[in-house]
């Protein structure tokens, strides 16, 4: 399994963290996405999962003149998309916990 | 702010006509396209190719985006309502000319069957250009489509009057009511879509009939004719003018 399709399944969670830390807007996120090591990740995967995120309600955006002229849709995250981020860091940790388990196991 | 790559440029005009041709909802095509229009901008300031943004296969990241926005199946209704309304306009107008309107149900069904074919071929065409590279047998295939249903409707029309169908005879006034009703759609459509290219191309195509034919005593056939010309040349016209009004606006 390539690393990027290991990726796709948390990139979700990934995303909801980043916009909990404060509101971004789309090619800010994909920058601190690559800067936290998800470069291998084409920048514009993240739309389709925005557009998700945005329907089941975990984010919400907002049009707004950014500081450096243009306007721009700023992202969120909602009451709804903090209790996903809860749930997602439970999930992940015994996830990693597991494997980290397995890996000690076989070394 | 800096322009776009023509790279970049194609992949956005792409993107809007494959989901503009897949029924999904005009703003939000809009705003997906606004946005990643405004991510290109910086991510080429940064140096970054288009690829970088939409990984190896731009069809399959263009399929990603629409596969996450609904369809939008009332807005395409209406599309395809003020289609059949503007196609069946020039009919229309055309046959006040000779007096009041008549239609048969046979015409009627034929006809909206045919254009809505018509429109569905020309969707699947514009969704296909955008997300594959040039290549002679789709677009032959889809040629070859059109030129069937473009046969089908000529057969259609010399028809008419051979198949018994119930018709259905509209007075002087319900027709007058008629084509004022549908000049008044095709005024709030071009409003609505801010393109004047089809009420005006009808005026050029009807007037000069009107004239040629009830001052000058002109045929049918020759008023058609020039009527044909004049709305040819103002609709074309109007095309490129339009389109070169909208580029020196976004520069």
């Amino acid at each position: 399994m390539s690393s990027t399709q290991m990726l796709k399944g948390i990139l979700d969670g990934c995303l909801l963290a980043l916009i909990a830390e404060e509101e971004v807007y789309g090619y800010e996120l994909a920058t601190k996405l690559a800067a936290h090591g998800f470069a291998d990740v084409s920048e514009g995967t993240i739309y389709p999962l925005l557009m998700r995120m945005q329907k089941r309600g975990w984010i919400e955006a907002t049009q707004r003149v950014s500081p450096s002229g243009p306007k721009r849709k700023y992202y969120a995250i909602t009451r709804t998309g903090r209790e996903e981020l809860v749930a997602f860091t439970t999930r992940w940790q015994q996830l990693a916990a597991s494997v980290q388990q397995i890996l000690k196991e076989d070394s | 702010m800096q322009t776009l790559s023509d790279e970049s440029r194609r992949f956005l005009e792409d993107l809007t006509l494959y989901l503009l041709a897949s029924g999904k909802n005009e703003q939000a095509t809009q705003d997906i396209v606004t946005e990643l229009e405004d991510h290109l901008q910086e991510a080429e300031a940064d140096g970054k190719s288009v690829a970088a943004i939409t990984g190896d296969s731009p069809a399959a990241y263009i399929q990603s985006i629409a596969s996450e926005m609904t369809t939008d199946y009332r807005e395409s209704f209406w599309l395809l309502f003020q289609i059949l309304a503007g196609v069946f306009s020039f009919l229309l107008f055309q046959d006040l000319l000779d007096g009041p309107l008549s239609y048969s149900l046979y015409f009627l069904v034929g006809f909206i069957i045919l254009i809505s074919s018509l429109l569905i071929v020309l969707s699947r065409c514009l969704r296909y250009s955008a997300t594959h590279t040039p290549s002679k047998r789709p677009f032959l295939v889809f040629g070859l489509s059109t030129g069937v249903i473009f046969l089908l409707l000529m057969g259609l029309f010399l028809t008419d009057s051979q198949v018994t169908s119930p018709t259905i005879h509209f007075s002087w006034l319900t027709s007058s009511i008629i084509g004022l009703s549908a000049f008044l759609l095709i005024g709030y459509s071009a409003y609505r879509a801010k393109t004047w290219i089809l009420p005006l191309g009808l005026l050029a195509y009807l007037l000069p009939q009107f004239f040629l034919r009830y001052q000058l005593d002109w045929s049918a056939l020759s008023a058609v004719g020039v009527g044909y010309i004049c709305g040819s040349i103002l609709m074309t016209g109007l095309f490129f003018y339009e389109k070169k009004s909208k580029k020196t606006n976004q520069t």
